[in-house]
């Protein structure tokens, strides 16, 4: 059994005394910035890339995913005791989880989340080790044009998925696209510099994340009104479900499950499609619909669940074919490329352990959660209690030490400021920034693959369709634009995206 | 003729004018032929495509009603560019001490409000308190190449 083995030796890896640190460390400082309300995982992400770059690459890696996990659950955490998702995936689970929260059982809705996430991360390590091998055998036999048609179907499932207008959305990947151009090309010409030599290297991914995510993020915060938060003044009861709890949750935390692994594999899939996905089948199944929405203990299960099979899953794609699914992978990847590591299919056989690391840490950190995060959770309570006047100063200055310690660059902090300010009116305007990082992290690669067939084909087009497999992944990008773009499935698209704001 | 959604025109110039500025900034370099691309082929194509759609939804914010931009408030967004901006100007000379103490203080006058009395005692004493924190954290702590104390 080639699955046992691999396993085997990520474990190895990963529960090496260091690594085990990393992965803690990760998991614990995602949550505590996670829970930080308005910040979503993305601006968490991006927030905590620094602290990784000084470790060696399993090392960061592993702690990179600690943060990610971490800073899911923490966002939940957030959207069950205050009512404050900070991202559309973790507003299904306010629904219900605030409600429990009202009624006094914010742990065991808590708890429930934890345990939930737990049994999705075992499955979905599972979904890793054994789909893993089989793709990225077929990666490998992937040249420029098949390459470059994978590389477009990811653009266009980004197209597809963000909310509001498409055309808006091609317009974010193109400007991605566009900005990813900046700098020096393979021949050595300076594009776009103005002459400011550092500018040579290109913009840095990672400038570009904090300002469109974190300063973003703290701006929009800044400029709606405040509100007062309510912070649950109940005591937390009892951190433990009851057995009926269990029963009634559990098959949602099935179901919930095999919605977040599948939908996770699939392009511009991941966690919110699957926690939208998995609490309209919950509410679809049950006797009692209409007590979805008041504290209906499966509506917190479910989405949790399948959120975190899918937040998992989505690395698939990313570590065996090289291709991000969604604007959290596509960080992901730009860390990667930034710690060395080219993600594709030549990372499973060139370097296994780091790969079969990063898997068996994912467990890990599923695990390291349930642990941290059920005993920790008056000090995520009292962290909420922290009005925002303090908070959000502390946040921005998190972002520029952190974004000046990767090159102490004192650049780097007003470039991250700048994307910050224009990050916060692409949201005034309705523009989605998802589609733009995408665009940003996948522009070299798309130009250098596009660049190579025409080469090979001496200008011809036609090479980006002649192999079964560029067809047929073209074929696939093509049916979702057109699927999209239908007026029955577009105004359904727009009802689900309606729910979400 | 009148502007029915000043969010879309607002939007098309800008994504128009960012395509516009891409395209003078590459106006130097060759763009080679589809067989063999040179540095300002595929930019080119990208910031066309741009300026199309920048193009497109400026004059459709004549014709369709769309979302208000709705107020932008200025304060804050101005204050967080300096705050960061002093940040970056004080990090190297001043220290991680004086630059996040100013960064901090500089923030907490972003939020909506009139600046009274005790409030900015209440600021400068947390800001204190802050960089202090930051200090120690980062540069005893972590051991960030960056200075915590002025150079002089």
């Amino acid at each position: 059994m080639d699955t046992i083995s691999h396993l085997a030796l990520g474990f190895g890896v990963a529960f090496g005394t260091d690594n085990l640190l990393y992965c803690f460390i990760g998991a614990l400082l995602g949550t505590l910035i996670g829970v930080l309300p308005g910040l979503g995982p993305l601006a968490t992400v991006a927030m905590l890339l620094p602290i990784t770059f000084s470790l060696p690459p399993t090392g960061a890696l592993i702690m990179l995913s600690g943060i990610y996990y971490g800073a899911q659950y923490g966002g939940s955490t957030t959207a069950i005791l205050v009512n404050l998702p900070g991202e559309a995936s973790s507003f299904v689970t306010s629904l219900d989880g605030y409600q429990m929260a009202r009624q006094g059982r914010a742990g065991p809705a808590l708890a429930i989340a934890a345990i939930g996430s737990f049994f999705a991360g075992c499955v979905a390590t599972l979904a890793i080790a054994i789909l893993a091998p089989p793709l990225s055998q077929l990666a490998r036999q992937f040249g420029a044009p098949e390459y470059f048609a994978l590389l477009m179907l990811g653009l266009v499932a980004s197209v597809v998925l963000a909310s509001g207008s498409l055309i808006k959305a091609l317009a974010m990947v193109l400007l991605g696209l566009l900005l990813s151009s900046v700098g020096m090309d393979v021949a050595g010409y300076s594009r776009m510099t103005f002459g400011i030599l550092d500018l040579d290297d290109g913009l840095d991914f990672v400038t570009l994340a904090m300002g469109m995510f974190g300063i973003a993020e703290i701006l929009r915060n800044l400029s709606t009104p405040q509100e007062e938060t309510s912070v649950l003044k109940e005591k937390i009861r009892g951190l433990m479900p009851t057995r009926r709890d269990l029963r009634d949750a559990g098959p949602a935390i099935v179901r919930g499950t095999a919605l977040g692994t599948v939908l996770g594999v699939l392009p511009g899939g991941g966690a919110l499609l699957a926690s939208f996905g998995s609490y309209m089948i919950e509410k679809r199944v049950s006797k009692e619909p209409e007590t979805f929405g008041k504290g209906n203990i499966r509506g917190v299960a479910a989405p949790e669940s399948a959120n975190n099979a899918g937040a998992q899953t989505s690395f698939i794609p990313l570590l065996t074919l090289g291709m991000p699914g969604n604007a959290m992978m596509a960080m992901m990847m730009g860390a990667m490329m930034l710690l060395g590591v080219q993600p594709g299919p030549l990372v499973m056989t060139q370097q296994p352990d780091l790969f079969w690391g990063i898997v068996a840490s994912m467990w890990i950190g599923n695990l390291m959660l349930v642990i941290i995060n059920l005993p920790l959770i008056g000090i995520w309570v009292r962290l909420l209690r922290v009005p925002y006047s303090i908070m959000f100063p502390a946040v921005l200055l998190l972002c520029g030490i952190g974004v000046y310690s990767i090159g102490n660059s004192a650049l780097a902090v007003l470039e991250m400021a700048l994307f910050g300010i224009l990050g916060f009116m692409l949201f005034k305007l309705r523009y989605e920034v998802a589609p733009l990082i995408l665009g940003f992290v996948l522009g070299d690669l798309i130009e250098t693959n596009l660049r190579r067939a025409l080469l090979i084909s001496n200008g011809d087009f036609g090479i980006l369709v002649k192999s079964p497999i560029s067809i047929g992944l073209l074929g696939f990008a093509a049916l979702l634009l057109v699927i999209t773009i239908f007026p029955k499935v577009r105004s359904a698209r727009e009802v689900a995206f309606q729910e979400e704001s | 003729m009148r502007v029915k959604s000043h969010s879309d025109l607002l939007g098309g110039l800008t994504l128009f004018a960012i395509a516009a500025g891409s395209i003078m900034a590459l106006s130097d370099l060759p763009s080679g032929t589809t067989g063999a691309m040179g540095p300002a082929y595929l930019p080119r194509a990208f910031a066309a495509g741009l300026g199309v759609i920048g193009i497109g939804q400026s004059v459709y914010a004549f014709m369709r009603n769309g979302p208000p931009v709705g107020n932008v408030p200025l304060r804050p967004i101005i204050m967080v560019l300096v705050a960061l901006g002093v940040f970056a100007a004080g990090i190297e000379r001043l220290g991680l001490l004086l630059s996040s103490f100013a960064l901090l203080a500089i923030a907490s006058a972003a939020l909506p409000g009139r600046l009274e009395a005790s409030s900015i005692l209440r600021i400068l004493i947390v800001s204190a308190v802050g960089s202090a924190a930051a200090a120690l954290l980062f540069v005893v702590a972590f051991g960030l190449p960056m200075p915590a104390f002025p150079r002089l």
